[in-house]
């Protein structure tokens, strides 16, 4: 499947590299970074033009955030009528949308290039927690600038290594995203155990419940 | 009076996040371990030649042997029109499997050292 498409890189060019950035920014699974390191080759040859290649995945990248915005803001009712309705799991989302509205720039900006696997579900949350538009464009357009500019780099400036160094790159990515999740996971975890404690000071073994 | 381990309390109160921290755990091993293997591919790779790919083009392939791209054509057998096809197109062309084109492009590449 990939294979088929990279075969189809220096035929249709620029306009089709936009497409399969557009694409990974809603979490469908084309392999965007393979892809503009394939373009970023194709530009060192002479295949392709290297200034619309960059725009074409950068506009595409872009476009995809804006659209999985808008998605997730479509969904934002249903979070705030849960909000609403009152007790402790409503108050838990609600700081966290919270969170998200004051402190989401820095996940949308690292999550488009070092912890990409991540990027369109944080497009969905932070179209759902309601975050500022123009907060969330530049974060956007910043990060996905860096993506475009390493990957389209590499490619054309390591392209004799292409097809070893693209599979470490990926198992790289994998692992980071992975490593990240487990670490909020761990943050939750200690901070429910601490509410836990204080819930239940010094309790003895045997009655637990 | 000894409090109950961590580990005991939050098995028992948050199983599903504690699972899915085993989960992201484990996924997190899995692509380091590919990681390992793909790096030590990747060592005994460097040393000798870059891989041909059915979906490279033959300004491609020139560019990252280091060739002219009219040479890389040449050892292909068809020096004319020849940009922007890729070795998929260039061995239906020649109706033979890609993998008769790449291996023969390679063994050429290989002899022909400039």
């Amino acid at each position: 499947m990939t294979e088929t498409l990279l075969e189809l890189l220096p035929d249709y060019g620029a306009p089709f590299l936009g497409l399969i950035t557009l694409l990974s920014c809603l979490a469908l699974p084309v392999p965007a970074s393979l892809f503009m390191m394939a373009a970023g080759g194709f530009a060192a040859a002479g295949d392709l033009p290297l200034g619309l290649t960059v725009l074409a995945a950068l506009t595409g990248a872009v476009l995809g955030d804006q659209i999985g915005f808008l998605l997730g803001r479509g969904g934002s009712g249903v979070l705030q009528r849960m909000e609403r309705r009152g007790g402790k799991q409503a108050q838990a989302l609600a700081r966290a949308t919270a969170l998200t509205r004051k402190r989401g720039n820095i996940a949308v900006f690292l999550s488009r290039w070092l912890l990409s696997p991540l990027g369109p579900y944080v497009n969905y949350a932070a179209g759902a927690a309601r975050m500022r538009w123009h907060r969330f464009s530049l974060a956007s357009i910043s990060g996905e600038t860096v993506w475009v500019m390493v990957y389209v780099g590499l490619g054309a400036g390591a392209m004799d290594q292409l097809s070893t160094l693209w599979p470490m790159i990926s198992d790289m990515l994998g692992l980071l995203a992975a490593v990240s999740v487990a670490l909020l996971l761990v943050l939750r975890l200690w901070h429910l155990l601490q509410i836990h404690r204080q819930a239940h000071p010094r309790k003895r073994r045997g009655d637990r419940g | 009076m000894k409090r109950p381990a961590p580990l005991r309390i939050l098995w028992d109160h948050h199983k599903p996040t504690l699972a899915l921290l085993v989960l992201a755990l484990a996924v997190a091993l899995f692509f380091a371990s590919r990681f390992v293997l793909h790096w030590v591919y990747w060592h005994d790779q460097r040393a000798t030649h870059p891989d041909l790919e059915p979906w490279m083009t033959v300004g491609f392939i020139a560019h990252s042997w280091h060739r002219p791209p009219e040479s890389v054509a040449v050892l292909i057998g068809n020096p004319d029109d020849l940009r922007r096809k890729s070795l998929e197109d260039i061995a239906k062309d020649q109706n033979r499997p890609v993998e008769d084109l790449i291996a023969e492009l390679t063994a050429l590449l290989e002899t022909d050292r400039p």
